[in-house]
């Protein structure tokens, strides 16, 4: 078991050491980092302590900490669904109205409509 | 073809702009265009990057062809077709038509006798209100009906039929709208613009003809899960 919590502790280690060394200025990515090195704090507590999540767990009415982290992904995952669905349809927005205004600007020259 | 369609204009209504989207319709699509170029002049084609013909029979009546160079739904077609055909001098009204020949120009006409006269922003098709359409299937009649329901719930506004294809409307709505559903959620989209701009309409009865043909090209019916949870959909997005 200690074999598996120190794969998994170096696996997130460098996981968020590339995730964070990607560049970009934009406030949202300081966000994102944000939250990333706060579920990596989680995931690698709930790994060391595997007792604390059970604690957790029972706050909330629920019988064992692994139900709980498995709720709790499912849960991440559905989000991550959502978030993507409208980032394809916010860029297929953007992909219609550019093929728009080829569809126009060649039609307005063939006619002479400009 | 580079030049305006150069049809005799005599006795054509030339402030009257149709929009016709296509998408594979070349076996149909040159008689329905031709025929209503008999009564109008201005008719703008959108070809949804058909895979068949469609193109070159379009440019073979002297319609106005728009080209999409990717494939984006009967909505985004209507948008685009709806752009172009705002520039075109002395328009006044604008008709969105179905490229597969169940609309009939004499509702059109109705349509516009009652926009003229009523100076409403809108006047939509209804296949509900006293006419009956013409070998509605029975099932497409059940699912149109809670169609109805669900934009109505929706958009708030209260028709009789609301996913028509055949609507009138002023360019002054041609200037302003602004249509982002590419699929056929548009209806309801339509819908939602016509509350949200506080647009006045009226619903006139059109006979919608289903042939063998249109059936066969009819959006099916399951596809109406799919409008419903776009619409749903873009609720939360936006």
């Amino acid at each position: 078991m200690i074999l598996f919590q120190a794969a998994f502790l170096v696996a997130v280690l460098l996981f968020l050491t590339s995730a964070l060394r990607s560049s970009g200025s934009h406030a949202i990515n300081a966000w994102k980092k944000i939250g990333w090195v706060i579920g990596a704090f989680v995931i690698v507590i709930s790994v060391i302590f595997p007792d604390l999540t059970t604690a957790v767990a029972h706050l909330f009415g629920i019988g064992r900490g692994a139900d709980m982290v498995g709720y709790l992904t499912t849960a991440a995952f559905l989000a991550y669904l959502l978030f993507q669905y409208l980032k394809s349809q916010r860029e297929r927005d953007k992909v219609i109205r550019l093929a728009r205004q080829v569809a126009l600007i060649d039609a307005a020259n063939r006619y002479h409509l400009n | 073809m580079d030049s305006a369609p150069d049809l005799p204009t005599t006795g054509r209504r030339a402030d009257v702009a149709f929009v016709i989207p296509v998408y594979d319709e070349a076996q149909v699509v040159r008689g329905v265009v031709a025929k209503v170029l008999e009564h109008y002049v201005h008719v703008v084609c959108v070809n949804d990057a058909s895979h068949d013909s469609s193109a070159a029979e379009i440019e073979a009546t002297g319609a106005y062809l728009v080209n999409h160079p990717i494939n984006m739904g009967q909505g985004a077609a209507l948008q685009t077709g709806i752009e172009f055909a705002r520039r075109l001098p002395g328009i006044r009204y604008l008709v969105t038509y179905d490229a597969d020949g169940q609309h009939r120009l004499e509702d059109v006409a109705d349509m516009l006798a009652v926009i003229e006269a009523e100076g409403t922003d809108f006047v939509l098709g209804s296949r509900f209100l006293g006419r009956k359409a013409v070998n509605m299937p029975a099932l497409k009649r059940f699912v149109l009906k809670l169609a109805v329901a669900f934009s109505t719930a929706t958009s708030g506004v209260k028709l009789t039929d609301t996913h028509n294809g055949l609507r009138v409307f002023t360019k002054k709505v041609a200037d302003e709208i602004q249509i982002t559903m590419p699929d056929m959620a548009h209806a309801s989209e339509i819908l939602e613009i016509i509350k949200r701009n506080h647009y006045t309409y009226t619903e006139v009865p059109v006979t919608i003809e289903y042939t063998d043909y249109s059936r066969s090209k009819g959006q099916s019916l399951l596809n109406a899960v799919n409008i419903a949870s776009d619409t749903l959909l873009r609720k939360v997005s936006r």
